[in-house]
């Protein structure tokens, strides 16, 4: 499952989808919205993405993972639209016989998420809005 | 419509000459793009054979407040991840794409 949803996203939703009888580790990933970033406190980030092409994405993550790991059952979720601090932005959730493979999988999968899915968060503090760029957040 | 090589052209009876044929192209704009342009979507009139880089300087030419923008760039055609030299051809999808910044 690799989803763009603008409805609040439940990590444990994701590790249900994804664990079968063959799996004794089920790892999961989230992601919450930060209340300070770079020394400015975050009033609420805005989410945006391409999402036809960001499903995409999510899914060839999924398929490297697979020939990687052997791991076939993995679940992705982003949000968009507007998160409020210690809202979930993104969830993932791996599941595997062993537990090596389903950490170092769901680690991989959201370090790539972050490098080549095409979603792009906006910070808005008292003072200011930006799009966060190549420096990261 | 006739063509020359590969290049293709039509007589245009307004200024009664060959002019290189057009293509219609649709951009797709996010983020900053999406707020200094004021849409999300559009639709463009380019040169036929046009690239990728071509079309985003003729966006900057027509907006010039994205013009710091365009270095950082990326393109996508049809939901897949191009580069500036990527040549277009009609009714195509081109993405501009600002750095990412998900996850």
């Amino acid at each position: 499952m690799f989803e763009i949803t603008d409805r609040q996203i439940v990590a444990g939703e994701l590790a249900e989808v994804v664990r079968s009888d063959a799996d004794g580790a089920v790892v999961t990933f989230t992601g919450v919205v930060r209340g300070v970033s770079k020394g400015k406190k975050v009033l609420y980030l805005e989410y945006e993405a391409y999402k036809s092409m960001a499903e995409k994405k999510m899914a060839e993550i999924g398929k490297e993972i697979r020939e990687r790991w052997g791991i076939e059952r993995v679940a992705m979720r982003h949000r968009v639209g507007h998160l409020e601090v210690g809202e979930t932005a993104v969830a993932i959730a791996v599941a595997s016989p062993h537990r090596k493979e389903a950490f170092e999988a769901c680690q991989y999968a959201i370090d790539r998420i972050k490098a080549v899915v095409p979603i792009w968060k906006k910070e808005v503090w008292e003072d200011g809005e930006v799009w966060i760029g190549r420096e990261g957040g | 419509m006739t063509s020359r090589e590969d290049l293709c052209y039509s007589f245009s009876y307004d200024v009664k000459h060959w002019e290189r044929c057009r293509m219609r192209v649709r951009l797709k704009l996010f983020a900053i793009y999406r707020e200094k342009i004021g849409q999300s979507e559009l639709e463009m009139s380019v040169t036929e054979g046009s690239t990728a880089g071509e079309v985003l300087d003729r966006l900057v030419s027509d907006y010039p407040s994205l013009a710091g923008l365009a270095a950082a760039t990326m393109f996508a055609v049809d939901e897949d991840f191009a580069t500036a030299q990527t040549v277009l051809r009609d009714g195509q999808e081109l993405a501009l794409l600002p750095p990412v910044s998900g996850g």
